[in-house]
């Protein structure tokens, strides 16, 4: 299968070209409006097609399918005409740049008939595939309140000293993947948000922490914490049910299942599956790489989901729902209140979101 | 005044300006006629001034203020350069030194878009390095933090120049840094140092991401190797093992026998950390580096 690529940033160059090479898809073309950019990465890879338009690979029927890898506030227009050129489409996280482009995508991709899938590879950790299929399996009972531990660093290492960043800050850009994990492993829609979040230094204009809770159908309650400012990368997700809990430390990729009270085995037992998982990863390099190793697993999906065989990891459907937790955020935050979900799927919010940003 | 250096206790920012006022006059900081002042703050990640990692901007205004008693008359900027991890007039504002340093009319600079010209050094690493026109003609005050650092094991003064290698990916020449170091103080090598130790920085994983040590000292002086050293024992590291020290001594810019002044009484502060593991960290890295590189090359 022939894919285009737009964007020849960090995320092109360290997941999605190097993942390529496992998988029947070939990078024909790479777009982006850095030509110098352009020129190093398509040469690092050996990538035919350089443009820096995007007329050209709309325009070529042998392009099928096309990777956005784009800043977010891009992804609506790509996405948009990539999926009216009769393209299949994959694009990084998250889906758009708002709940209300996201629902336009969503209606855009019903009518398409061409594959369309959102890039939400923390969820192929194997140690999180084992907590989903644990929960699946009925191991730790009905599961009623959740914790997510969402903190990365300030992402200047990526951006190499420029800012393309905005006013959701931290909430745009780490939120969405403990946001997606959550609603990976409950399975649950989410029914209402309520969030704070802050500048802590009240000089930097841009949201660098934030809490949000999030509540889902079925009674179920997940508090999601995000910041950019402790230096550290910690992804976490602690999920409570009824016959026990799971400790899911999702970078590392390690995981606790505990049943009743803890004893000082159950803790001994943990350290000691830690170490071993732990040693495994660093043999066999899988530690070095992080959630860049599965972007093969991703395409390989794609392709699958293309030829029939398989679906999406993640849809455009099930990427709205992050969309919405996040904006909902944002929405609470502003307005200092909680805000039903329903609501903004039914439109109730949008007038009060598009004056928010006007102000990003 | 060469070999002479000054370290005072100081229980919080909130008393730099008493220590300032207290011990910091013209002799010891003396600016020539016809020369304004650039100061080389020190900013790293967008790492808050509570971690360590940066100039305080408490400790700036207060030096900045003392400095306009002593010399009403000079204009004072304030520099940094765009680097691997730092958007300097971002960082300027985000860290709050805008609003702190607010009609004191100090216009920051950022080294990065500055007009320079090429001066040969003849140095480890480089022939020539450009060199921001301002630094030639002014009096360069490089105000720089008390951590360890993974790569060049402490930084002080000497590191603080480091900001003039060129482009904006300076980890490139983190496998040459100690050189670099001394090549960049070959370049432009400061008037007069002072090292922010209230709130210094330990631990292993320094200069941004280690561990706040309340060191509580302020050192000052002109001989930018003399404080290295001193600042790296200080620190707990043999500063034998601190390279661009070397390198920088071998090239004239200043000596590792020192005096001592001040009331400053500490020889030792705990930075909660030891060479073996710094070194233990920077192997790491690199390790974990080439394992990247290697396996997207072969892939």
């Amino acid at each position: 299968m022939n894919l285009a690529i737009i964007g020849a940033g960090a995320i092109t160059r360290r997941g999605h070209l190097p993942g390529l090479k496992d998988t029947p898809v070939r990078p024909v073309a790479l777009v982006d409006s850095n030509a110098a950019l352009l020129r190093e990465v398509a040469d690092e890879f050996d990538v035919p097609g350089r443009h820096t338009a995007l007329d050209p690979i709309l325009n070529d029927p042998g392009i099928e399918a096309v990777a956005v890898c784009t800043p977010t506030n891009s992804h609506y227009e790509l996405v948009r005409r990539c999926i009216e050129a009769g393209k299949h489409v994959i694009v990084e996280k998250p889906l758009a740049f708002s709940f209300i482009e996201a629902r336009k995508l969503v209606e855009l991709s019903h009518k398409s008939g061409k594959v369309q899938a959102v890039i939400h590879n923390w969820r192929l950790f194997p140690q999180v595939l084992a907590a989903q299929r644990r929960i699946l399996d009925n191991k730790i009972g009905k599961i009623h309140l959740g914790h997510a531990l969402s903190i990365s660093r300030f992402p200047n290492g990526w951006t190499r000293s420029k800012w393309p960043y905005h006013k959701r800050g931290v909430l745009y850009d780490f939120t969405p993947h403990a946001i997606d994990m959550s609603i990976f492993l409950l399975g649950s829609k989410p029914k209402s948000v309520s969030a704070w979040c802050s500048d802590l230094t009240g000089n930097m204009g841009f949201i660098n922490f934030g809490k949000l809770v999030v509540e889902f159908h079925d009674n179920l309650i997940v508090s999601l914490d995000s910041s950019w400012l402790t230096g550290s990368l910690v992804f976490q997700v602690v999920l409570h049910g009824t016959a026990g809990h799971i400790f899911l430390d999702v970078r590392n990729n390690l995981m606790f299942e505990a049943h009743g009270s803890f004893t000082p085995v159950d803790l001994m037992a943990d350290y000691l599956k830690s170490a071993y998982v732990l040693s495994k990863d660093i043999i066999t390099r899988r530690f070095v790489f992080g959630p860049m190793q599965y972007y093969s697993l991703i395409y390989n999906n794609f392709v699958d989901s293309i030829g029939g065989k398989s679906r999406p990891f993640t849809s455009f459907e099930e990427a709205l729902q992050t969309n919405l937790i996040l904006d909902g955020a944002y929405l609470s935050s502003a307005l200092k209140k909680s805000v039903e979900i329903a609501q903004m799927t039914e439109g109730a919010y949008d007038d009060q979101f598009l004056f928010l940003l006007k102000s990003d | 005044m060469a070999g002479v250096i000054y370290s005072y206790y100081c229980r919080g920012y909130d008393e730099s300006m008493d220590v300032f006022r207290a011990y910091l006059c013209k002799d010891a900081l003396s600016v020539p006629d016809g020369k304004d002042i650039v100061i080389k703050i020190n900013m790293c990640d967008l790492r808050p001034p509570e971690t360590g990692s940066v100039t305080h901007p408490v400790f700036l205004k207060s030096f900045i203020l003392h400095l306009k008693d002593l010399y009403p008359k000079k204009t004072i900027y304030i520099a940094e350069a765009d680097a691997t991890v730092v958007f300097a007039r971002e960082f300027y504002s985000w860290l709050g030194y805008e609003r702190a340093l607010a009609g004191l009319d100090v216009p920051f600079i950022n080294l990065s878009e500055e007009p320079c010209e090429e001066k040969t050094i003849n140095g480890f690493v480089f022939r020539s390095l450009p060199l921001p026109i301002i630094l030639r003609e002014n009096f360069f005050i490089t105000m720089a933090k008390l951590k360890t650092n993974v790569t060049s094991l402490i930084t002080a003064s000497l590191k603080n120049q480091y900001v003039f290698v060129p482009g904006l990916v300076k980890s490139q020449y983190h496998s040459n840094v100690d050189k670099a170091i001394a090549d960049c103080n070959l370049l432009r090598k400061p008037d007069f140092c002072i090292v922010d130790g209230i709130i210094g920085q330990g631990g292993p994983k320094g200069p941004s991401f280690g561990t706040p040590i309340n060191s509580h000292c302020i050192v000052w002086g002109i001989d930018p190797v003399a404080i290295d050293t001193y600042s790296s024992r200080l620190m707990g590291i043999p500063p034998a093992f601190v390279r661009h020290i070397h390198y920088c001594q071998k090239s004239g810019l200043g000596t590792t026998q020192f005096r001592l002044e001040g009331d400053f009484r500490e020889t030792r502060i705990n930075f909660e950390t030891s060479i073996v593991s710094l070194v233990f960290f920077r192997l790491a890295g690199k390790m974990q580096r080439a394992i990247q590189l290697r396996v997207r090359k072969k892939r």
